[in-house]
Formats: C-alpha cells, structure tokens, sequence
C-alpha cells in the first residue's frame, strides 16, 4: 500500500516525467477576466507549438504549464506553489497586479525569472529582481493618453474614471499629475470596484462637473458597461482609456453606438503591424482560434520565444537567465521592442487608436 | 434637484433587480424554510438560457423569452428533484450547505458548458434613453421596474388570498401538520421551487440585456438580495421589495454624495444600523421556535 502510495505520489509529481524545459504560467481562465486570459493562453501555447515544432531548444522541448489564477490573489498563490512543485525555469505570469503582487514574495524567495505581463509600474518598483515587465507600464501609457486627450483632442475639462483596484488607484495620481504639468486639473476623479455593474453614481459625478473628456483606467468586461451607460446617461465626450478597447474580443461585445468617441492606448494593434513576424503570427493565431490577437496574445507569445532565445544562449539557470534579460538589448518580438532596465520594464512604445470605426485606427505612436 | 432625480431612477432600477432576487429568497424560505444560497446562479443560468435561445437557435425575442421560461421551470423541478428532496426530513443546516454546494456546481458547471467569456443579450428596447422630466431612463430600465412591481403584486396576492400560498405557509411552517391537514407535501415544495426558478427567470432575462451575461453575475445580485431580504424582514413579500429598493437606492445615493470609493462599505453600514434597531427587518416578525 506504501509502495502505491509513493508510485502514484510519484506520477502526479511528474517524478517520471519526460525531459523538458518547464515554464509556469498563471492566467485568468475564469471569471470575467477569462476575457484577456484566453487570449495570453493561446498566445503562449502558439509560440511553445512552434519552438518545439522547430526541435525545441537543443532538443529539448519546452512544456507550459498553465494554471487558472480565477482573478483572485489566494488562488493565484495557490497556483503558483503548485507550478512551483514542478520545477519550472521561467514563470510568465498573465494575471493583474494585484494577483502579481501577491506572488512577488514567494518567487523572490524562490528566485524564478519571471516574465510579468500586469501594467503597474509597482510591479517594477518594488524591487523583485526576479520581475521583468515586456508590457508597457500603466504609467508611460497614462501619460500618453492624457498628453493625447488635451494636445490632440484639445480637451480641458478632464474626469477621471478608474478601477478601485491596484492598477486603477495607482493610475489615476498619474493621470492626475499629468494634468497638473499641462496646468490643468481633473473636474472629477471617481472610481468603482470591477464587480459593480451599475456606474451610474460615478458617471453623474463626472458628468454634473463638466467634463469635455474621460480618462478611464478599468478591466475589459467594466469598460464595456461604462462605454455603454456613458451613451445611455447622454454623456456624448470622448472617452480615453487604457488597451481595453483595442482588444478585438471586448470590441465584439460593443455595438457601434457603444464604440463612438472611443480611444484606447495599446502597446501594439498586432494586424497592423507590418512587419512580416508580426503578420505570420496574427494569420497562425487567428487560424488556431478563429479571432484575431490582442495585445497580451501577442505579449504572451513574445515572452515564450524571449525565453525560449534566451535558454538557448545561456542554458536553464535562474541566475544566468536573469542575466540575459536585463543585458539583452532591442529583442523584436510581435508586440513591441524589449530592452529591460534596471527595474525591469522593457517595453517603451505605445499607440493611440481610434476604435469608433469598423476596425482600428492608429492615430499616433508614443516611444521613450 | 435633476442629479438626485437621476440618481434615484437608477438606483430604483437596480433595487427592482434586487428585490426580483430577494423575492426567490422569501419563497423558498416561506415554503421550505430554506435559504437557497443558489438564487444567484438560477439567475445566471437564466441569462445563458436566453442567450442560447436568441443567438445560437436565433428565435424571435418574445419566443426565446417563452422558451426560458420552459426551460426555467424545468430546471427547477430537476434541482429540487436532485438536492431538496433527498434531503427532505433532514436539519436544516444541512439543505442549507446542500444549497451551497449547488451554487458552486452550477457556477463552475456554467463554466464548462458556455465558456469563461462574457456575451450580449439583446433587449426588446431600444438603447436610447428616454428623457422624462429631465431624467434620462433607459426603456428597460422602465421595463425592470414595471415588471417587478406587478410581480410584488400579484405575489403578495398569490400568499395573501389564495389555498395555494395558504398551503405554501403551512408546509413552511409545520410540514408534519401540514400533510397531517391533507396538503400534498411534496408536491407544494416541487411547485414553490418551479415557482422560484420562473421568478429567477425573470430576473435573468431583465439583467441580461443591461449587463453582460457572465458565470459571475449572479453572484454581484446574490449578496445583496440576501441583505435586501434581511432589511426588509426575512419572509416578508413586501419586505423583499422594500429591501432590495432600499439598498439600490443607499448604495447609489452613497456613491453620489459621499465617495464612490467607500459605496459598498456605507451602504452596508447603513444596514447594519437598520438591524441595530430593527433586528427582525422592518417587515419581519418574530417567530417562535418551535418546541
């Protein structure tokens, strides 16, 4: 009975597994967040397809093991200590900030190159040496929206929308500060949980204060709801907010009253880029899936075959790996340009699209 | 004066969401003397019912409504046949977990079936709203509020003036008494649960064009229809609906005047006030426990 005991302990562990290079990955593939975590699953397992089509690294092929975060940080750390369990060399972890955060002591102490896709500038600021950020900060996509809204759109009188989580509250002084260099000062700044499905009282706020112009920083399905009862509240100004809406998935959720006026930041509108890596990668993602790759597919994608070069060069160290990152210079991956600095963040382009049309429009693009 | 008028329409609206909920509560719990902690997810399956019958079957509006409406009713019989009446005769503590237990199968199972994403449900409306004294109102929202008070109605009526929810109260209140008087026991308790799953029908099919329809949106109602069932008098018909329209209108009213931030935390701690002074809700009665 021992014996079973330990044989059977031994399969689940993976004690007889094959050969390969693991790389943990923890995602949202439930709740509404499912919405983006999809998108990062199919991303990454597109690009782990591919290296290990191609004969892996060295021969070796790279195994991904995801697991379901359920946009709640108790169940990230969970599935983190269980990923963990299997050794794996690199973490990408696809979850929000404050899921992020919660797992930064344990991968510190485990010492695990992870790739983080979350937005907060916290998440490099905290000083995890472990963390690198191939996603554009919340911050540096703040600032070029808010630049956009009163240079381009020639809007005054801004309110000021954003999600009562980590990213959201720790935006909106962002968004605030930028303002102030512009000498301008938000009319309203007012924030709601993700699970509130009614925004009504918020939007009053920033409707009764006058406002020209919305900055929003919110998650996908609540950005839908505020996009909608903006138009159904009468409050007829543009509306700016972070990647939300350039993703082809939320956009499918919207009619085009819904998408009027709308604005998004994104890092990268994948079918737009002309660059002949990114245009294979949107057609072989849109015939595994059927849809066409958002911005975090792509940044999923990006970070598997980051890894997957970097592994190759300095084998499966943690310490080497580190290494590579943050000396690597100019990696092109289909999202963006990634050069990692002394906290981590690699990602230093973004774009201004239009999305009240049939399909985005690039207005403008930002660079360090 | 316009500000708080807006404000107050909308916070209506998502009280009759509320109040819709919180009448599936007090049905049950007056049949069965049960919590059905459930309630939500009946709700959610509803909207993903409507959204299967309008999208993928593509039937008329009206059509796919009546379908739901089978559908639900069906639904409620099953669960009652699978959960409640095995556990008919047993503590209550234990339909309670049962209760429980359920609400997470149907979540995680609704899951499995419709996907994690989230999708549209169409509205018999037009998304414009309307302008009525300088408040704006979208028509479903009207439509919400029309819907739920004719229910309050002809529920309270449905308890108040017929055998049937005469025979509902006994068999809550002494099932043994009351099949001793020559009620069909469990064919009440099967009827109050098809009764509970068409009002969480109901509920679905009005929230799902105004929101998105996700595996999680029963559990954004659930809770505070649990509350509007408390304030108003656990039990108490005109209780629920006074709850749930309460607490819409409290947590809208707070979030405009005092800080969206901390909506949540007054207008619950406004609850907790009302039952410092009203333990048993201010509807509610107090009931002797039975010997």
């Amino acid at each position: 009975m021992v014996l079973l005991f330990l044989f059977v302990t031994m399969i689940a562990t993976g004690a007889f597994a094959v050969n390969t290079i693991r790389i943990g990955f923890i995602v949202p593939l439930t709740t509404a967040n499912a919405l983006i975590g999809w998108g990062m699953q199919h991303g990454a397992a597109l690009a782990v397809k591919e290296i290990n089509e191609a004969g892996g690294i060295k021969g070796v092929n790279i195994e991904l093991l995801s697991e379901d975060n359920a946009d709640t940080n108790a169940i990230a750390v969970n599935a983190l200590h269980k990923v963990s369990a299997s050794k794996p060399v690199a973490l990408i972890l696809g979850s929000t900030s404050s899921q992020t955060m919660a797992m930064s002591p344990i991968i510190q102490k485990a010492k695990i190159p992870t790739l983080i896709e979350g937005s907060s500038p916290k998440l490099t600021d905290h000083g995890n040496p472990w963390f690198f950020q191939p996603r554009v900060t919340d911050e540096f996509a703040a600032i070029a929206a808010t630049r956009y809204v009163v240079q381009h759109l020639k809007k005054t009188k801004i309110g000021v929308f954003h999600a009562a989580e980590e990213f959201g509250l720790s935006t909106a002084p962002v968004i605030v500060k930028t303002l102030e260099e512009l000498n301008l000062k938000p009319v309203a700044v007012v924030s709601a949980p993700s699970s509130d499905k009614d925004v009504s009282a918020q939007l009053l706020q920033i409707k009764n204060a006058g406002a020209d112009a919305v900055i929003a920083w919110v998650l996908p399905a609540p950005g839908v709801l505020l996009a909608r009862q903006m138009k159904q509240l009468k409050i007829n100004v543009p509306l700016m907010a972070n990647p939300i809406f350039a993703m082809p998935q939320v956009l499918k959720l919207m009619t085009p009253e819904d998408r009027a006026d709308v604005y998004s930041v994104t890092d990268t509108v994948p079918d737009q880029d002309t660059d002949p890596a990114a245009q294979d990668f949107v057609k072989r993602y849109k015939e595994r899936t059927g849809i066409m790759p958002d911005l975090l597919a792509a940044i999923s994608y990006d970070s598997v075959k980051l890894l997957a070069k970097v592994i190759r060069e300095v084998g499966t160290g943690p310490e080497a790996i580190q290494k590579a990152l943050r000396e690597g210079k100019g990696y092109r991956g289909v999202a963006n340009t990634y050069t990692f600095d002394e906290k981590g963040r690699g990602a230093w382009r973004v774009m201004v699209v239009d999305v009240s049309g049939a399909g985005l429009k690039v207005l403008t693009t930002v660079s360090r | 004066m316009q500000h708080l008028g807006q404000m107050l329409a909308n916070g209506l609206a998502m009280g009759c969401i509320y109040a819709l909920v919180a009448l599936g509560f007090v049905l049950v719990y007056r049949a069965v003397a049960v919590i059905n902690f459930a309630q939500g997810e009946f709700v959610m399956i509803s909207a993903f019912f409507g959204v299967m019958a309008a999208t993928l079957l593509r039937l008329p509006l009206a059509l796919s409504y009546f379908v739901v409406f089978l559908a639900m009713a069906a639904f409620g019989f099953i669960i009652q046949r699978l959960t409640y009446y095995p556990l008919r005769g047993k503590p209550h503590l234990t339909v309670v977990i049962c209760t429980v237990g359920l609400h997470i199968v149907l979540k995680n199972g609704a899951r499995l079936l419709w996907g994690p994403y989230p999708l549209s449900f169409p509205s018999f409306f037009r998304r414009e709203p309307m302008e009525v004294m300088g408040i704006l109102i979208v028509p479903q929202t009207l439509f919400i509020i029309g819907v739920t008070g004719s229910l309050f109605f002809l529920f309270y009526l449905f308890f108040k003036k017929t055998m049937m929810g005469y025979m509902m109260q006994a068999t809550a209140q002494d099932p043994e008494a009351a099949r001793l008087m020559g009620i069909r026991v469990d064919r009440i308790i099967a009827l109050t649960f098809v009764l509970n799953s068409l009002l969480a029908g109901a509920a679905g099919l009005l929230l799902g064009p105004i929101f998105l329809v996700t595996t999680d949106m029963g559990g954004a109602v659930l809770i505070k229809a649990f509350c509007a069932t408390i304030i108003g008098g656990f039990g108490s018909v005109p209780g629920a609906v006074v709850g749930g329209v309460f607490l819409g209108i409290v947590e809208i009213l707070a979030a405009g005047y005092v800080s969206t931030f901390f909506k949540d935390g007054l207008a619950f701690g406004v609850i907790i006030l009302i039952l410092l002074l009203a333990p048993q809700g201010i509807f509610g009665e107090k009931v002797a426990e039975r010997a």
